[in-house]
């Protein structure tokens, strides 16, 4: 009697399959449209898409589009790369000091749990109720996250290059720059990755107070009136930034770490 | 420049690994070490090159190091230690970069390669190359700051047996074009023999010198399957056997 052996083999390998993520939300978007044209979903559950299109397509053509997404993404950029640069500062020097992480690691610990929007306030009286605050919450709440992802990728830097640094006489610095950071940087990457997502969040909270234009103002205003047609078009804003993020993140971790096998 | 071990005893916690080992190093030789395993031969050659301080006793250097030797003892690892994000000239070019060579360190870096026959593979990254490539760029990585003496732990425990074989003819070529200083850690005896001009038998722990064989056929005349080598390997593996069947029944403290 001979039979097959049976295949056991499969599964468990992540596969990369294309045109599946767009697919989804193609087949979500239309849901809602059918659902909101048929009457099946009230138009007070859910806008109709195509009515987000539209005053998306106006928020372009009146020009307030860039009026409210320049702002936004300068206090982005500027807050986050505040953040991520002192937590990845401070992230190393917790990796490599011993004082500095018997110091630092409970105060960031007792810091991360925080919401930062709470200390809103206190910000606005420490930094004024212009830009600078709006730039300190996001840079604090980019901050805490990028510490916490930096010094666990120092800390798994493997130590046998450490090592043979120091064997072949290399100064402290070399092996820092060298070896320490290059090791680190798989790591603090996907790090920057939930840290620039928390950054987008951060962003829309420090400009529901007190800011004039921006993303967060511009759907803290149209959720005040009930106006869920640009509410949702403020929403979609925010996403796209979200997979922009991403994207640039990923792009950079394929060129940063071809080196990876 | 000669090593010298003086009276050394070194400890973990309350456990000795080495006890009252003396040993002197001479130069232009290959000293092996081999012993059952946990006998402390890799402790052994941490201490020979300073990335560990000995619980009593003294390691020595008598003698300069030679004239233009950027890193006296050099290490050559089990594991290789390759930078997996520099090619293999940066891999190089990362002991020679604090020493600012200038204009000379291309010519290091070119030199080395020709002589590990890597020259063809210099801006290959680590991931693309087989064990025994990345042992012979760790080889060229340590031949780049002139030692003064090689500290080889298990360099070639890591790779397959064949690979092993090209190797050893390769490290006995590279010594016999211009020789060499070096300790060699390995629990292989037949790399011992084949390489070792002095081998140095250690008891299991804590570990002690309990023979020293001297072998005089030159290194070039040594070939894989050599009667001789064979009988030389029996020798040791006598003296060791029953040293690794009580290190092997032991409880690890660790």
């Amino acid at each position: 009697m001979s039979e097959k052996v049976p295949f056991r083999g499969g599964g468990f390998a992540p596969v990369r399959v294309r045109g599946i993520g767009i697919a989804v939300f193609v087949v979500l978007i239309a849901l809602a449209e059918w659902g909101t044209r048929a009457g099946w979903i009230s138009s007070l559950t859910l806008p109709r898409p195509s009515d987000v299109l539209a005053t998306f397509g106006e928020l372009w053509a009146s020009g307030l589009l860039f009026k409210h997404l320049i702002p936004s993404l300068s206090r982005l950029a500027v807050g986050a790369s505040i953040g991520a640069a002192m937590g990845i500062s401070v992230g190393v020097m917790i990796g490599l000091f011993a004082y500095v992480r018997a110091g630092l690691v409970p105060l960031v610990a007792a810091l991360f749990p925080i919401p930062k929007i709470a200390l809103l306030p206190l910000f606005v009286i420490w930094f004024g109720i212009d830009e600078t605050s709006k730039y300190a919450l996001i840079a604090f709440g980019t901050f805490t996250p990028t510490v916490v992802a930096t010094y666990a990728a120092v800390d798994n830097v493997d130590r046998t290059l450490i090592r043979m640094g120091q064997s072949f006489g290399l100064g402290w610095w070399s092996i820092v720059r060298k070896i320490v950071l290059p090791g680190a940087m798989p790591g603090i990457l996907s790090g920057l990755r939930i840290s620039l997502t928390i950054a987008i969040i951060l962003l829309v909270a420090a400009e529901m107070l007190g800011a004039q234009f921006g993303v967060g103002a511009y759907i803290l205003e149209a959720g005040s009136l009930y106006d869920l047609e640009r509410l949702f078009a403020g929403v979609v804003i925010l996403s796209v930034m979200g997979v922009v993020v991403s994207g640039i993140i990923g792009a950079l971790e394929r060129r940063i770490l071809r080196w990876r096998v | 420049m000669d090593l010298k071990l003086q009276d050394v005893i070194h400890r973990y916690g309350d456990t000795d690994v080495l006890r009252d080992v003396s040993l002197d190093i001479p130069s232009g030789k290959i000293t092996c070490i081999v012993g059952p395993s946990g006998c402390g031969k890799s402790t052994l050659l941490r201490l020979l090159g300073g990335l560990e301080r000995p619980s009593e006793g003294a390691v020595l250097q008598l003698g300069n190091p030679p004239e233009g030797c950027l890193n006296a003892l050099t290490y050559i690892f089990q594991d290789f230690a390759l930078l997996p994000w520099r090619s293999v000239a940066g891999n190089v070019a990362l002991v020679l970069e604090d020493h600012k060579l200038g204009a000379r360190q291309g010519e290091i870096i070119a030199d080395v390669l020709e002589r590990t026959r890597l020259t063809d593979f210099a801006d290959a990254l680590p991931k693309q190359l087989s064990g025994g490539m990345k042992q012979r760029v760790a080889i060229a990585r340590a031949l780049a700051v002139n030692p003064a003496v090689m500290l080889m732990d298990e360099p070639l425990s890591a790779l397959d047996s064949q690979t092993r074989e090209l190797l050893m003819d390769d490290l006995v070529g590279l010594w016999t074009r211009a020789p060499f200083t070096a300790v060699y850690v390995t629990h292989n005896l037949a790399e011992a023999v084949r390489l070792g001009h002095r081998i140095v038998v250690l008891s299991r722990r804590p570990g002690q010198i309990s023979e020293i064989v001297e072998l005089d056929t030159p290194l070039a005349e040594r070939h894989h399957g050599d009667a001789q080598l064979e009988a030389q390997q029996a020798h040791l593996w006598g003296l060791m056997r029953d040293e690794a069947a009580a290190a092997d029944a032991e409880l690890l403290h660790v």
